[in-house]
């Protein structure tokens, strides 16, 4: 029985301004080759299809079509769970219709856990799955402001662990037993594109706590491909969707379960387009780009350059894209030595203007004067001003 | 703050009652939803529903008195209602309104306000009780609200486009802080108003009028020409006055020269008067030739007069002291004679001391003269004192020894308690011993008895003998076990080999039976393949039939129509079912088969292993047979059993016996040692009493020699005392002889020699007052020599009292001398006085000489003739005046003739008087007449200086006023600066400060919404301190763009971060977890939509409910979750929320 584990495809993704359609176009196609070939029972896609809760047309053209090839395929039964990107309601919108097309969507968690384990046995081989999507707040806690960030995530991660537990519970004894996921769990890499999934939004879960009772946890949230001890893995996303993951191997991972035994196996994935990330001096970078320019690439490959200087002037700037242009290569990021800060900027006042009195806002003004009549008496000045304007407002 | 649900009706055109839960369902589940509609349709009032609820406002309805607008047409009454979640409680805001009745065209009642919990408890019902409690919890006031809940995202589009003035105003708008404007606009006006006070000073300074340059000019050129004049005509005026000067001169001089004339006349009078005097005066000077020698000799006159004086006081004076020197000898002889009396009184009182210290002396020599025997002891006192200490050492000795004898006797007593005790002891020890020794003799026979003629050795080897003898019958017993349970097992595996055999025996039959029935079966399946291969082609040769169509032909019977090629039978699945079944069968029987057979081998196996088993369990037996003959005889073991008993008893009396000998051995032992500690005891006793006996022994011929000792002593004693009794006893001086015998001897010595001491120092003193007395014979004698001699002097002088004879003699030298000078004083003036005579008429005589030939005719006509002084005096005063006089004339005359040559008078000399008189006349008028010019000049001077003077005290008035506008600059230097500082006539200089403060913070907050919404981004500042925004792109090498070059997408981005700021600094810091963002998207292209649903995304991640009302096509499309607002035909609107 072969089964291929994958997630966060994160469909409809835009990297800068420019789209990863045509990256997962080649991708889907790529995948249901190998479903084909190589006669796939199952395919579980472990949360993050799309980028967005409400994902462009395109997007979802492709996840329709997609999904319509494999049912005329006629034997793999595809399984999708909701990733904290993903909008429960809109993956679950078509579930009832899909379900008839051996497709089978857990946008959400069920109230029901039994809802959520799927008997994928065959004469040969007794198999489970329990679908586990992303846990928002809501299935896991009822919410209270009051609790800390501390006991928030106590919570969280007691909820999380609780839920895999009853499920394991619910799974039957002589039986391969798997539980898909969407969440960070203890010990894996983080990556720069997660920063914006709110990792720690579902604190970090222990691997034992949500791995008794099953046979191999196929997660997804994290783009690193990576195995945990215990048979819990992350796939990792299939293209890389950050600068951080360029040198990243993608990959899908494929399960072969026979006998009551699970192989673990992967199959790489070529890279569908280059991502470069270049560091260095100016004419590092211009050595590194003509290198570059060498290395035949069925698509235009994507630059990011970390300069190791704090400016660079508007005309070796332009000179650099206009290198890669010539070269054929996008240059989207250009990122220097020197980090611009102006959230943690020492404020002066911090705080709003509306809580300040025209005093305070005098003082602040005088911290840029430096003439020669002293400061008091200028404040002096300004308070019978004020006292003055009162005055001449009430009358 | 969060909003759970709104429930509202009859709210403008939505007319009818309304909910909307954004807790539960589809909007809580989508996070962000679109309020979609039509323009007019009612999007708003949804908002307008939940401001009406929390503070009784709504957006177009601002004032309040016009939220009876809100109404619906042809409504009774309408409501607005929401819970929120506010600090973790959940709240009911309520807002009713309700014409009377309830009816349409009723009068509008009050508004009625209400907050409650969740649970239905009523909190406050007054309006601004429920105002301030919203307030209060909330952190959020009506303006507050709409700016941090309600997100007016085109203002913000609007905030990015605007210039740096129009931005300041929209932010004072935005934070309700005009007041910075205003005060900036106030400043400049009392700036304006302050600095009229000084130009109004500039006006007076204007008014003054102070000369100007060229007339001050002016003024000086004539002021320079009237000096000059002025000049001038001075000098013409000094000239006049040079001639009039002249014309008085003349007149002075001749005026002179008469006055000079005349005082020569007076002066000639005056120098006939003079001239009758001067005969006196010759007289006079002659005399004063010879007045020296007049004056010596009245001073030589003089002088003999007080020498005749002298003498004749001095002899007055010698006859007085000579008798005083008479009467001091008198004196002095008195003197001596008391003093010789003195003298023989003293010798008296000396003599009769030496008597006393003779009888004295007396007395000593009879006293020692009575202790004669003493001296005789004395000269034996050493060999008495000797003696004597030998005495007391002897009796000291004694006493020592019997000491000593009386220690060693009571030593003697404790020894012998000693020897008792130790004899005692041995006694008691000597029982104990023969005790013991009776004790360990018994002991020892009855070991003897009983082993008899045994050793223990003997014992031990027997004890061992047996225990072999014992093992080996075990042993035996052993074999014989083993022996019995081979046979059984034999006979067992005998039976097992049988029965395996006849198992074995029917398992080959049915494998036989079993071998058929295959063989059969497999020939039939043979036959059922072949069948299968048969409808397998057939199949295959039906579906040729598929192909044939009707009008072609088949390829084998050429038909052109096909009736069976539709209806096709499906044979090949029974037949294939048949031979499946078949092969099931087949297999099935193989599997059996193959089954017995493996079964019949594993039997086979077993059997031969058990035969093994026999074989060598029969060897076994045979090798027990072979070591014990006698293994099968019964009787055999019973006497084994026996003899095993026998040997087992004697083994256990041999050992009891053993043990017993072992115990008595031990007590023997026991025994025997106690003896030894007895002989071992007794013996220590017995050295003891030795020594003991020894010690007394000891003392007591120490005793015995202590006595022989004392003795000795005593007889020695008795010698020193005889002794001494016979050196006393030739001394014939009667003494006890005892201890104070010595004391005595030396008493009696010291007095002895007291008494020869006393007599020493009684004739020392009597030498000393022989000496004494010779003295005073000496004096004596000397005294009376004295005497005699002073009684040659006279006697009648009174006795004069004196110490001593020396002051006597003292005095009397004195007077003595006083004598001799009287006498030679004397003398010396009468030879004095004859000297003096004699020079006296030598000169007299020269004198009269020499005068007779200058007129004199003797010495009184001289002294006559000398002048007294004042006559004197008074002729040489007059000759004195007299040429005074005449010099002075002559000077005069000098001077009057300098002064006409100096003043050159000849020219005038020609004139008379009169004509000199008429040209000073003239002379005058003419100065005058120059005066009077001169004085109209001056005038003309003052009146200038008078101006000048004026214009003066006006600069000065000027430059005070100038002064006070210097200090009232300074003054207001202040607000002047106060001005530069914030003020300005539009109020935007202080403005554009405070609302950059405000931009900053609003740009750092967005900033961290920012970096949550993408990234790449950051809002800046500019750096010119205008409200200007710049955005830094930090993917494009931290370039800066200017804000109004920015892409659709990247103004939404700023624009939302900037309005989530806002709405950030509004709340005051509580987390305002629903947004309402209204509009503003404008025609969206699908990239930008992209980045504007991502980043609305990101917010929902936040945790916020966010809606988004809008009527942009493609947005609606895109956000799946919403409310829709839809009209209808009436007018009225519904809400759909899918």
């Amino acid at each position: 029985m072969k089964i291929i584990h994958t997630s966060d495809w994160h469909l409809g993704q835009r990297f800068h301004h420019l789209s990863r359609h045509e990256e997962h176009q080649d991708f889907l196609n790529y995948l249901f080759d190998y479903i084909n070939k190589n006669k796939v029972d199952i395919l579980i896609v472990a949360g993050d299809i799309f980028d967005t809760a409400n994902p462009n047309r395109e997007a979802e053209k492709l996840y329709y079509n997609f999904l319509k090839d494999i049912v005329l395929l006629n034997f793999c039964k595809v399984i999708i769970i909701g990733g904290n990107h993903d909008s429960a309601s809109h993956l679950n919108a078509p579930k009832i219709l899909l379900q008839s097309l051996n497709i089978h969507i857990y946008g959400e968690l069920s109230e029901k856990l039994e809802d959520m384990i799927l008997d994928c046995s065959t004469n040969q081989q007794a198999l489970h799955i329990a679908c586990i999507p992303f846990l928002k707040d809501s299935d896991i806690r009822k919410e209270s402001s009051d609790d800390s960030y501390h006991a928030i995530e106590k919570k969280v991660r007691s909820g999380i662990t609780n839920i895999y537990k009853k499920t394991s519970e619910l799974m039957p004894n002589n039986s391969i037993n798997i539980a898909t996921g969407h969440l960070f769990a203890l010990g894996s890499q983080l990556g720069d594109s997660e920063r914006s999934i709110h990792v720690g939004n579902l604190g970090a879960i222990s691997q034992e706590d949500i791995k008794q009772g099953f046979d191999y946890i196929a997660l997804g949230h994290l783009h690193k491909p990576q195995s945990l001890k215990n048979n819990v893995h992350y796939c990792g996303s299939p293209i890389a969707l950050s600068f951080s993951e360029a040198k990243q191997e993608k990959e899908i991972t494929i399960l072969d379960i026979s006998n009551d035994t699970i192989t673990i196996d992967k199959q790489v994935l070529p890279k569908f387009r280059s991502l470069y990330q270049l560091k260095g001096s100016i004419s590092e970078i211009e050595s590194q780009i003509i290198e570059l320019s060498n290395i035949s690439h069925n698509k235009t490959p994507w630059l990011e350059i970390k300069l190791n200087q704090q400016h660079i002037s508007k005309e070796s700037y332009d000179n650099l894209f206009k290198l890669c242009q010539d070269n054929n290569l996008e240059l989207m990021k250009v990122i220097l030595e020197q980090q611009i800060d102006l959230i943690n900027e020492n404020n002066f006042l911090g705080k709003d203007i509306s809580e300040l009195s025209p005093d305070d806002i005098f003082l602040q003004r005088l911290e840029f004067y430096d003439g020669d009549i002293d400061k008091e008496s200028l404040k002096n000045c300004f308070s019978e001003l004020l006292e003055k304007f009162y005055e001449s407002q009430k009358s | 703050m969060k909003i759970l649900s709104i429930t509202f009706s009859n709210l403008n055109s939505l007319k009818g009652d309304f909910h909307i839960n954004l807790e539960n369902g589809t909007l809580k589940e989508a996070g962000i939803f679109a309020i979609t509609g039509p323009t007019g349709s009612g999007k708003s009032t949804i908002l307008d529903a939940i401001t009406l609820a929390l503070f009784g406002k709504a957006a177009r309805y601002d004032d309040g008195t016009n939220v009876q607008n809100m109404m619906s047409r042809g409504s009774g009454e309408c409501r607005a209602q929401i819970t929120f979640s506010c600090k973790s409680k959940v709240y009911v805001s309520k807002w009713f309104l309700a014409r009377a009745r309830k009816k349409s065209d009723g009068k509008f009642q009050g508004v009625k306000r209400e907050i409650s919990l969740l649970n239905g408890d009523v909190l406050f019902t007054k309006k601004n009780e429920v105002d301030s409690f919203i307030s209060e919890i909330s952190g959020l006031d009506y303006k507050r609200f709409l700016r941090s809940v309600l997100l007016a995202q085109g203002q913000f589009k609007e905030f990015l486009d605007a210039n740096s003035k129009t931005r300041g105003e929209l932010l004072e708008k935005i934070t309700g802080t005009e007041i910075y404007s205003e005060l900036g606009k106030f400043c400049y006006y009392l700036n304006k108003e302050k600095n009229k006070e000084i130009s109004d000073l500039q006006e007076k300074i204007n008014h003054l009028d102070l000369l100007k340059d060229e007339q001050s000019q002016e003024l000086n050129l004539e002021k320079q020409s009237l000096n000059e004049n002025l000049l001038l005509l001075k000098t013409i005026i000094k000239d006049f006055s040079q001639k009039e000067i002249k014309f008085k001169a003349y007149i002075d001089y001749q005026n002179n020269n008469k006055s000079i004339e005349n005082q020569i006349t007076q002066l000639s009078k005056l120098e006939e008067d003079y001239k009758l005097s001067s005969p006196k005066l010759k007289l006079h000077n002659n005399a004063l030739k010879f007045q020296k020698d007049l004056y010596q000799i009245e001073s030589i006159n003089k002088t003999i007069l007080l020498l005749d004086t002298d003498l004749l006081k001095l002899n007055k004076s010698i006859p007085k002291t000579k008798s005083q020197l008479e009467q001091m000898q008198y004196s002095l002889k008195n003197y001596y004679q008391k003093q010789q009396d003195k003298v023989i009184l003293e010798i008296d009182s000396i003599i009769s001391t030496n008597k006393q210290y003779d009888l004295a002396i007396k007395d000593s020599s009879l006293w020692i003269e009575s202790q004669t025997g003493l001296s005789s002891i004395l000269d034996n006192f050493e060999k008495l004192k000797d003696k004597h200490n030998h005495l007391n050492n002897l009796d000291t000795k004694i006493l020592l020894f019997e000491k000593q004898s009386q220690k060693d006797s009571k030593k003697l007593v404790q020894y012998k308690d000693e020897y008792k005790k130790i004899i005692s002891n041995t006694l008691q020890l000597q029982n104990q011993k023969q005790e013991s020794d009776q004790k360990y003799q018994k002991k020892l026979s009855t070991y003897q008895q009983v082993l008899k003629n045994e050793t223990l050795q003997s014992l031990q080897i027997k004890k061992d003998d047996l225990h072999q003898k014992l093992i080996k019958i075990q042993e035996s017993f052993n074999l014989l076990s083993q022996y019995k349970k081979i046979t059984i097992d034999h006979s067992k595996l005998n039976k097992e080999k049988n029965t395996r055999q006849k198992n074995i025996e029917q398992l080959k039959k049915s494998f036989l039976s079993q071998s058929e029935s295959y063989d059969l079966q497999a020939e039939i399946l043979k036959d059922k393949f072949k069948i299968l291969q048969q409808s397998i082609k057939i199949e295959s040769l039906s579906k040729q039939r598929n192909k044939l169509k009707d009008e072609h032909a088949c390829p084998l019977c050429g038909s052109l129509s096909h009736p069976f090629a539709t209806d096709l039978k499906q044979d090949k699945n029974e037949d294939q079912t048949a031979y499946n079944q078949q092969d099931d069968l087949v297999k099935n029987l193989f599997k059996e088969k193959t089954k017995t057979e493996k079964e019949i081998e594993s039997i086979e196996q077993t059997i031969l292993n058990l035969s093994n088993d026999l074989q060598q369990n029969k060897q076994f037996q045979e090798e027990l047979i072979f070591d014990s003959s006698h293994i099968d005889d019964i009787n055999y073991e019973k006497e084994l059993d026996k003899s095993k008993l026998n040997i087992q008893n004697k083994l256990d009396s041999i050992t009891l016996t053993i043990i017993k000998v072992l115990e008595l051995k031990s007590s023997l032992d026991k025994y025997k040692t106690n003896l030894d500690q007895s002989k071992v005891l007794l013996n220590t006793n017995k050295n003891k009493e030795l020594n003991v006996q020894e010690n007394i022994n000891h003392c007591n011929i120490e005793i015995k020699e202590l006595n022989n000792q004392i003795n000795n002593t005593q007889i020695e004693k008795s010698n020193c005392f005889s002794s001494i009794q016979n050196l006393l006893q030739n001394s014939n001086y009667s003494i006890k002889i005892d201890k104070n015998l010595i004391k005595t001897i030396t008493q009696s010595q010291t007095a002895l020699n007291h008494h020869i001491k006393n007599i020493d120092q009684v004739k020392a003193k009597i030498t000393i007052n022989n000496k004494d007395l010779d003295n005073f014979k000496i004096k004596q004698s000397e005294l009376q020599k004295l005497t005699e001699s002073i009684t040659i002097l006279e006697n009648n002088h009174p006795i004069v009292k004196l110490d001593s004879s020396e002051d006597y003699l003292l005095k009397i030298n004195h007077f003595k001398n006083e004598v001799n000078l009287l006498l030679n004083k004397d003398k010396d003036k009468s030879q004095l006085l004859s000297g003096s005579k004699i020079q006296n008429s030598e000169l007299v005589k020269k004198l009269s000489h020499q005068i007779k030939d200058h007129d004199f005719e003797d010495i009184e006509h001289l002294k006559q003739s000398l002048l007294n002084q004042s006559d004197l005096q008074r002729l040489q005063n007059d000759l004195l005046l007299i040429q005074k006089e005449k010099s002075s004339i002559e000077t005069l005359k000098i001077e009057n003739s300098k002064i006409y040559s100096k003043l050159q008078l000849d020219d005038l000399s020609s004139f008379t008087e009169l004509q000199i008189n008429i040209k000073v006349d003239e002379n005058k008028i003419q100065t005058t007449q120059f005066n009077h010019e001169v004085s109209q000049f001056n005038q003309r001077l003052g009146e200038i200086n008078n101006i000048f003077n004026e214009n003066l005290a006006k600069q000065n008035q000027v430059s005070s006023i100038l002064k006070n506008i210097e200090t009232l600059k300074e003054k207001n230097k202040i607000w002047f600066l106060m001005n530069r500082l914030i003020g300005s006539a539009e109020g935007d200089n202080f403005s554009k400060f405070a609302q950059g403060l405000t931009l900053h913070r609003l740009v750092q907050i967005a900033n961290q919404h920012l970096f949550k919404l993408n990234p790449r981004y950051q809002i800046k500042r500019a750096d010119n301190k205008e409200l200007e925004l710049e955005i830094i792109d930090l993917y494009q090498a931290n370039s800066i763009r200017p804000t109004k070059s920015l892409s659709g997408g990247e103004s939404f981005l700023l624009s939302l971060s900037l309005a989530l700021s806002l709405s950030e600094l509004s709340s005051q810091k509580n987390k305002i977890e629903s947004l309402f963002i209204d509009e503003g998207f404008g025609s969206l292209d699908s990239d930008t939509l992209d980045v504007a649903l991502s980043a609305l995304e990101n917010l929902r991640h936040d945790n916020r409910m966010i809606g988004v009302i809008s009527h942009v096509e493609s947005l609606k499309q895109r956000i799946h979750a919403k409310i829709e607002v839809k009209r209808q035909s009436n007018g009225n609107s519904t809400i759909t929320i899918h």
